[in-house]
């Protein structure tokens, strides 16, 4: 498991209120489908990413594409950060 | 089986032709009306479904209908305590969603409709009749109250909003609000249903680039989004491709807002609507790209098949909105509720302040209830503060509007004692939606403990 994608699983459960256990979130589970994740859910959600990755995340980037899985916004956060870069904590 | 019911139902084939998502195919409806009828429930039985937008979410809810079980959308991202409350509160028999757990629900039983878990948690004898549809009030958690409605208010409902928007078959309609909500599943969805026009379903995350690219891509004809939406697209200065029609509905438009909006060239008719669950829900509409100016402050007039009256209104002319339609519900259902809201000669009070001009023009003053609009989401501030207060260490809590859209509570402690601010605040999250968790957590001195 990725720090970034630990990072994420923390988000979800802390900030977005995701119900399930840590390691029941799965790298490839749909945050719509699957995780309940609704609107303002995923408002939070790119807000956390922005503050603990310390990246802004634009319009453009905010797409069910990029917000679709765990996954998919490892990616994004790579793309911003370089993989490897991990949380500020 | 009614006329409305019969359209519906008989109707989903051609129906199914007309929609999309962006989602992957959906299971076909006759699988999902077997599975249904597979959970052998008694008619009239309560089904909620837990389910983000799209196609599925659709077809579960006719199919639902179809068996003749009554069911009832809720935010997917509902929590299992409201879930349970909802249960006892509303009589659910079964839950239905994506990736529900059966153990969350003290069952053990799950059966799969399409891509979703059906849990039945209670065969009780049915409070409902074949062919009623729940709708939750305001969602908010704490207040399990649920509007009935048959399938016949909802279509009429949805057809007087057709005809004062004048959609037709010939329209493509784009659905970016939640479908647990009325605006999405009656006035676009079963509003798509009976007009014939495609209907294509996107869902969170919302962007206004991504709102743009679906209209170009699609060739939408007819959108609606909240007054929190197109306040941000104005902010923005989002240019979007042209769209015939626009519709706004939710918490109040300023004159300033409909007046820029009505200054971008890509919106050809701009719709201000007001409604509220209980009635079906739209009763009034402000068709802005005709009317005067000095109407852009108003909600509008009310739809010719629905009667509108101020009651206690004194000079200054406010008092409460009251509303006859043919689309009111039955009855509202659920633990808070006292009394029927309706008036001995069949009004509904709709708990919002408003004035009535001389032409008929409604302007709304604000709301009689504790109901706030908080980063464009209602919620009940009553009930975040029952779930404070069913705390082991909270006295009282009173919830307000803080400063920037956000949300505070102030706690009073029983025996004036120290709180866990930061613990109760977990507490409050675990029963919560995320938009009514209070941003900001205060303890009070009992010295300023006014109930």
């Amino acid at each position: 498991m990725s720090s970034i994608e630990d990072c994420l699983r923390d988000i979800l459960i802390g900030d977005v209120f995701v119900e399930l256990e840590k390691d029941r979130i799965l790298s490839t589970a749909s945050l719509r489908q699957d995780l309940g994740v609704d609107s303002l859910g995923f408002v939070e959600l790119k807000a956390q990413v922005e503050k603990r990755f310390g990246i802004v995340i634009s319009e453009d980037e905010f797409t069910p594409e990029n917000f679709s899985t765990i996954s998919s916004l490892t990616g994004l956060i790579n793309r911003h950060c370089g993989s490897g870069r991990s949380a500020q904590h | 089986m009614n006329a409305a019911a019969r359209m519906i139902i008989d109707g989903v084939d051609d129906l199914a032709r007309r929609i999309s998502d962006f989602g992957d195919a959906s299971p076909a409806y006759d699988a999902l009306f077997e599975g249904y009828a597979r959970l052998a429930l008694q008619p009239g039985s309560a089904v909620l479904i837990a389910a983000p937008n799209g196609v599925e979410f659709l077809l579960h809810w006719i199919a639902a209908l179809a068996n003749g079980y009554v069911p009832c959308a809720i935010a997917p991202s509902a929590k299992t305590s409201f879930i349970n409350a909802l249960q006892k509160s509303l009589g659910i028999a079964a839950l239905v969603g994506p990736q529900l757990d059966p153990a969350r629900y003290q069952t053990r039983r799950v059966a799969r409709i399409g891509t979703f878990n059906a849990v039945v948690c209670d065969r009780i004898p049915p409070p409902y009749e074949p062919f009623d549809v729940l709708i939750l009030t305001t969602g908010t958690s704490g207040a399990q109250t649920a509007c009935v409605h048959t399938v016949e208010s909802l279509v009429c409902n949805a057809s007087m909003t057709n005809r004062a928007l004048d959609i037709t078959a010939a329209d493509k309609q784009l659905v970016v609000l939640p479908m647990y909500h009325t605006y999405g599943l009656v006035t676009q969805s079963i509003g798509s249903i009976v007009s014939g026009c495609e209907l294509k379903i996107d869902g969170p995350p919302f962007s206004a680039n991504r709102f743009a690219e679906v209209i170009r891509r699609e060739n939408i004809s007819i959108c609606g989004i909240t007054p929190t939406i197109a306040r941000d697209l104005l902010r923005r200065g989002t240019i979007l491709p042209a769209v015939r029609s626009m519709s706004i509905g939710g918490d109040q438009m300023s004159p300033e807002d409909v007046r820029s909006l009505l200054n971008k060239p890509f919106i050809n008719e701009l719709y201000i609507t007001y409604g509220l669950t209980e009635a079906g829900p739209r009763v009034s509409v402000l068709p802005a790209h005709i009317a005067p100016a000095g109407t852009y402050d108003s909600v509008g007039r009310a739809f010719s098949e629905v009667s509108t009256r101020i009651e206690g209104s004194e000079a200054d002319g406010i008092g409460q909105l009251l509303v006859k339609t043919p689309s009111v519900c039955r009855r509202k259902v659920g633990g808070n509720i006292l009394r029927q809201p309706f008036t001995s000669d069949g009004f509904l009070e709709t708990g919002d302040l408003f004035t009535k001009d001389a032409a008929g023009y409604l302007r709304y003053v604000a709301r009689k209830a504790d109901i706030l609009v908080v980063k464009g989401e209602k919620l009940n501030t009553r009930s975040i503060d029952q779930v404070a207060e069913s705390h082991p260490d909270v006295e009282f809590a009173r919830t307000t509007a803080g400063d920037m859209n956000s949300l505070v509570t102030r706690l009073w402690a029983k025996d004036d004692k120290l709180l866990d601010l930061e613990g109760i605040r977990t507490f409050m999250k675990s029963c919560l939606r995320l938009h009514e968790v209070p941003d900001k957590v205060i303890q009070e001195r009992s010295a300023v403990f006014h109930k």
